[in-house]
């Protein structure tokens, strides 16, 4: 095993040791979704004709433990290193920062798979909820949504300094997802100002996708763009980024 | 030989002039303080010559590589310790040893070495945030240590610390194998650099004023104390 390997290796896994051990990492990111699922889904399982359309709801939980352990939990964590200077003392060993990103990214990636298989495991094993029967087509799905939030989590926040100028970012990103997405409210039934609003949320776009692979629907081009042009964006943010001198401590 | 050797370093932030146009040299095993005031330029010089800032214009050569073209090669070479700390508040001493270690292909001897040296073993199941201010240094040096580096960047290694933890980390910079080593500490006890220092860097106002071993300063200015020879620099160099 090359330096690199075996250092990336060493850091991912002290990563996840963090993660579980900060107080308020694990908890509201993996066991809370979790929680509400199981909340939501025994509610509904009082009814057997609502079990059997609660399969749709799998996706929707999906999509949110990927925007909080990704978006979330990830970019704070980013934001929270570069300034307790975790971020900078680790600059300053040969890690390269490629590398150090990577280790963010396969981070992000393990526990956001984590939640993928809680969500599976407490529909399939607790509510005996018909899952998709097109499950290898949603893994892969859930990955490369994944990785699309990874890359707006990153971008974003690289602009962020301090937990001062990201929480607001993060608190009012929280609220959006959570109530312009489509996965509380419905769309139709808001203002058409706050529809706008809801067409250019990425969280939309990769719910819808989410849904038709869980039901093997083929895919509306208009999400697919949408998630493109926030790709296309990203990478000007992270363009943005590597052009400014490197004092960003 | 040179360890450092920096000529005509500038830096400004937003059209103002933080560092302007040093030049000085650093020979091999020599412990020198950089002093000044708050807001003078110590820590900015510190992370450029650790390789974290860029300068606006001059030369640097750090153990005779070129700062800019071989950053990565320098990188692996030195230790440094940050005056924020920057170590995760949840990991214990032992994983963090581990985590250095697999950056600078560190083996158990070293490690092992590295514990008794700094007498960590009753912490090494503690994690970081458990730790008194005192622990915390010593254990943040021992991680700057760890790969046996000829160069060490200190940014204010025993700020808030009692005396007798001050003395326990001064011990421990300077004791054993580590006389041969150069370091470059950044400081606001007077009383370190007259009694630890072999050499000290005076900034004020983003300037050398002074170069010089704290005793031939003394001499010069015909002080008893260093602590009186930095007034007199800094405060001649107000009026």
């Amino acid at each position: 095993m090359n330096l690199s390997t075996k250092a990336i290796r060493k850091q991912v896994w002290v990563d996840l040791l963090i993660f579980f051990r900060e107080p308020f990492f694990a908890l509201p990111i993996l066991f809370l979704p979790g929680l509400f699922f199981v909340v939501y889904a025994g509610a509904m399982a009082k009814s057997a004709a609502s079990m059997e359309g609660f399969g749709q709801y799998i996706p929707i939980y999906m999509v949110l433990v990927v925007f909080l352990t990704v978006f979330f939990n990830i970019g704070m964590q980013y934001v929270t290193d570069k300034q307790s200077g975790i971020f900078k003392r680790l600059l300053l060993s040969p890690i390269r920062l490629s590398n150090l990103v990577l280790t963010y990214a396969i981070k992000g990636m393990l526990i956001s798979v984590l939640g993928f298989i809680e969500m599976i495991a407490i529909a399939a094993l607790v509510f005996r909820i018909p899952l998709s029967e097109h499950m290898p087509a949603v893994f892969l799905a859930f990955v490369i949504i994944a990785a699309v939030m990874m890359l707006i989590s990153l971008s974003l926040h690289g602009f962020f300094k301090n937990t001062r100028q990201q929480m607001p970012v993060a608190i009012i990103g929280f609220q959006y997802v959570l109530f312009a997405s489509g996965m509380i409210l419905p769309v139709e039934k808001m203002p058409k100002i706050l529809q706008y609003l809801v067409y250019i949320n990425p969280v939309y776009h990769m719910n819808l996708v989410l849904l038709r692979v869980w039901f093997g629907r083929p895919q509306n081009w208009v999400n697919l763009l949408a998630l493109a042009a926030w790709v296309a964006l990203s990478l000007v943010f992270l363009w943005i980024q590597k052009r400014r001198p490197m004092d960003r401590s | 030989m040179d360890i450092i050797n920096v000529q005509d370093l500038t830096k400004s932030y937003g059209g103002r002039t933080v560092l302007d146009r040093l030049s000085f040299r650093i020979p091999a095993g020599e412990t020198v303080a950089v002093v000044g005031p708050n807001g003078t330029g110590k820590t900015t010089m510190l992370e450029i010559l650790m390789t974290l800032r860029n300068a606006d214009s001059g030369s640097i050569r750090i153990m005779d590589r070129d700062l800019t073209a071989q950053r990565d090669e320098i990188r692996s070479k030195i230790g440094v310790m940050l005056q924020e700390g920057g170590m995760y508040l949840y990991i214990k001493l032992k994983e963090a040893l581990d985590l250095f270690a697999s950056f600078y292909n560190v083996g158990r001897e070293k490690i092992r070495q590295t514990i008794d040296y700094f007498e960590l073993e009753p912490y090494l199941n503690t994690k970081y945030h458990k730790l008194s201010g005192g622990w915390k240094q010593r254990f943040l040096l021992a991680v700057a240590f760890l790969h046996d580096p000829d160069l060490l960047f200190l940014d204010e290694p025993t700020t808030g610390l009692d005396p007798r933890a001050t003395r326990l980390v001064w011990e421990k910079i300077r004791g054993g194998s580590r006389k041969d080593k150069t370091i470059l500490v950044s400081t606001h006890s007077m009383e370190e650099v007259d009694k630890y220092c072999d050499r000290v860097i005076v900034l004020n106002g983003g300037k050398i004023v002074e170069n010089d071993t704290p005793a031939r300063i003394r001499e010069k200015l015909n002080v008893d104390y260093f602590f009186d020879a930095y007034f007199q620099l800094i405060e001649g160099e107000k009026s």
